[in-house]
């Protein structure tokens, strides 16, 4: 009778297991890939070694004067002693804690709310805080009564880039939703008037705007009227973006299968759990867009700021 | 009493009524608005004694402009302005098209390449310079370019006696194109209509015997063949105009200057991210079924990837592609920022500020701008 021994137990193949498998499928699968994979490690080593040494090896962290900084290498010092300008402009610095303190009722007045289990209370808090927050702010970033007055043009830095594309944000919206509506609407002059708006904006470059908003938009106001330079960007800046989250509202709204949307229109009894429920996939197309406005916003911005109106 | 009252409330209920009312009460409010306006703005512009019209097109301009496509001098007009800076700015814009197009579908299909660290690097590249907003890679590029190449015509960096890169710009042979050529284009055309000819007879003849035919030397033959032997015959009709130092300048070849390669290289490296992402996004949306199908049914990868796949992917990157042109052609306007003497720098810039007239040239700025996006998505939607 033949007898079966139990074999011993075989490692993989080094092949198959480990790095060596993982280098094989990733980066050396065929000739071809080969060659890639050389190439973009050549390239790699062409970019990183000397960028890598300008920019930290090489590089003056310490306390240097302008004679010691060249070209050769980065010069970081400049950065360290300029940031306050960076980070508040020419923001006095005795009120810096000014701004500190209106960055952070962001956080608070964002976490109150949590602490409300009843919806409708909390709804009602969210308003209230959603409508005095930008007062408040104003009030500590501009002053007035019983703060020292600190003019626009004083703002600066990333503290600007932030007011400003937190402004544009929030005011575009309300804009954009109306001509969103506007545009799909069945009243002929009015979808005529929202895609005539949408369109033209949506035509030229922001700088164009932002040139009318500073240029033209004076001349709009009866003598004796001075708008205010940031005031000028931001209507610039809102109404610009207004016509780009329009488009992706519309695009949401499209995104909402019609039946839903016809139960919508029907059904007036419908609390407004179902109309999320409902109209979840085209709204949740819509977040992703979002994202993608508010990226544009915030790079945007940055042509209407401290180079050329403020 | 109460019947009237019922009577005005089934009126207001009234849709079509309602809608008329709303719709009347809107044309009221914009032109409102504007009358208010427009009528502020004749007082604003009369006390100021800002004059109107369209008058100052003809007025000398009086200053001068460093690159121009067409005859200028600080003696032309306004209007000649205008055209210099349309003609700049749908030049970057083109030339940046180009670049844009060629590098996003490189680092698209980079992006979704199965090797591992060429995946990552475009997934890399796309990411960097997509977040960086592109005023600021604008002057990043053209400080680089500024600070790296040499002040003085004599210390000009070299390349093979071809190229010189001064601070001035790039300095390169121009292309001077004889009649004859003409004829070598003609032949050309020639060879692509041949060749259009030879695939659609070898398809004829696939689709009745079953036998393919390989028709890749065919093609090379007439399109590229045909037009070199023809250029040779015709004893090489183009000639090149080489850039010489003379006096303190280079005279002859073409010059590129800094700003606009700085401006075209910006456009392009940022564009080319949002064009990756389109033809990445093209490329996955078609189902993976169509193309496991595709090779079942035997074609090969070219054949599935030309025949079932990319028709089916371009479909869904060509409007998003089409939009990010017209990006790329709105964003051209920031070439203010490095003085590149586009529409916006020159027309409503220099122009604005030695006439005052802003309504005007602002209007016609838009116009241009509004023209081109209305062309390029007519054009290319259709």
């Amino acid at each position: 009778m033949a007898t079966y021994e139990l074999k011993n137990k075989k490692s993989p193949p080094i092949s198959e297991i480990g790095v060596i498998k993982w280098l094989h499928e990733n980066l050396f699968s065929s000739l071809f890939n080969s060659i890639l994979t050389l190439f973009a490690l050549y390239l790699l080593y062409l970019i990183i070694p000397p960028l890598a040494d300008w920019l930290y090896f090489g590089a003056e962290f310490g306390n240097v004067t302008n004679d010691q900084c060249t070209r050769e290498a980065a010069c970081w010092t400049y950065i360290g002693k300029k940031l306050n300008l960076y980070i508040y402009g020419f923001y006095p610095e005795e009120h810096y804690w000014r701004i500190h303190l209106t960055f952070a009722l962001v956080a608070v007045f964002s976490f109150i709310p949590r602490l409300f289990k009843n919806n409708a209370h909390r709804f009602k808090l969210i308003a209230f805080l959603f409508i005095s927050y930008p007062i408040l702010a104003f009030y500590l970033l501009y002053g007035g009564i019983g703060l020292e007055v600190v003019e626009t043009h004083k703002w600066g830095g990333l503290t600007l880039t932030i007011i400003i594309a937190a402004v544009g944000i929030v005011a575009s919206f309300p804009i954009g939703i109306l001509m969103a509506l506007g545009r799909q609407s069945k009243m002929k002059v009015i979808r005529f008037f929202s895609v005539l708006y949408i369109e033209f904006i949506r035509g030229v470059p922001l700088i164009t705007i932002l040139f009318m908003a500073s240029v033209v938009l004076p001349l709009f106001f009866s003598e004796g009227i001075d708008v205010d330079k940031l005031l000028r960007a931001l209507i610039g800046i809102t109404l610009f973006q207004a016509a780009y989250i329009a488009e992706v509202i519309r695009g949401g709204l499209q995104a909402i299968p019609r039946g839903s949307m016809k139960l919508l229109m029907h059904g007036a009894k419908f609390f407004s759990k179902d109309i999320t429920n409902y109209s979840s996939p085209g709204f949740k197309n819509l977040y992703t867009q979002h994202c993608w406005i508010f990226h544009i916003i915030i790079q945007g911005h940055n042509s209407s700021s401290n180079h050329w109106f403020i | 009493m109460k019947n009237k009252a019922n009577f005005l409330s089934n009126y207001l209920n009234n849709n079509e009524i309602r809608a008329f009312l709303f719709q009347a009460i809107t044309v009221v409010a914009i032109f409102y608005f504007f009358y208010a306006a427009f009528d502020n703005m004749f007082d604003n512009i009369a006390a100021r004694g800002i004059s109107t019209g369209y008058g100052f097109l003809d007025d000398e301009s009086g200053f001068n402009i460093a690159e121009s496509l067409i005859e200028y001098s600080s003696a032309s007009s306004n209007l000649t302005v205008f055209y210099v800076g349309i003609l700049n700015t749908l030049l970057v814009s083109f030339v940046g098209i180009i670049f844009a197009s060629v590098i996003g579908l490189l680092i698209g299909i980079a992006r979704l390449s199965s090797n591992w660290l060429i995946a990552k690097l475009a997934n890399g590249y796309i990411e960097l310079f997509r977040n960086i907003p592109i005023l600021l890679q604008i002057v990043f590029w053209y400080n680089i370019l500024l600070i790296n190449s040499p002040r003085s015509i004599k210390d000009s960096a070299n390349v093979l006696d071809l190229i010189f890169i001064n601070s001035r710009g790039f300095f390169m042979p121009k292309p001077i194109f004889e009649f004859e050529f003409l004829i070598v284009f003609l032949s050309f055309l020639a060879g692509l209509i041949g060749r259009f000819f030879i695939k659609k007879h070898y398809n004829k003849l696939r689709d009745e015997t079953g036998k393919s035919t390989n028709t890749f030397f065919h093609s090379l033959l007439l399109v590229v063949g045909l037009p070199l032997i023809v250029f040779f015959l015709l004893g090489s009709p183009i000639q090149f105009s080489y850039p010489e130092v003379q006096g303190f300048n280079f005279a002859g070849g073409m010059n590129l200057s800094l700003e606009f390669i700085a401006l075209a290289l910006a456009l392009s490296i940022y564009t080319a991210t949002y064009i990756a992402e389109a033809v990445r996004a093209g490329i996955e949306s078609v189902n993976i079924g169509q193309k496991e199908a595709a090779y079942s049914l035997g074609l090969t990868r070219t054949q599935s990837l030309k025949m079932v796949i990319l028709p089916q992917a371009l479909r869904v990157a060509i409007p998003p592609i089409i939009n990010q042109y017209l990006n790329l052609t709105k964003n051209s306007s920031l070439a203010t920022a490095i003085a590149y003497p586009d529409l916006v720098g020159t027309f409503a810039g220099t122009v604005l500020n030695q006439v005052g007239q802003a309504i005007e040239i602002i209007i016609m700025t838009m116009l241009v701008y509004l023209a081109i996006s209305l062309f390029i998505s007519f054009v290319l939607n259709v």
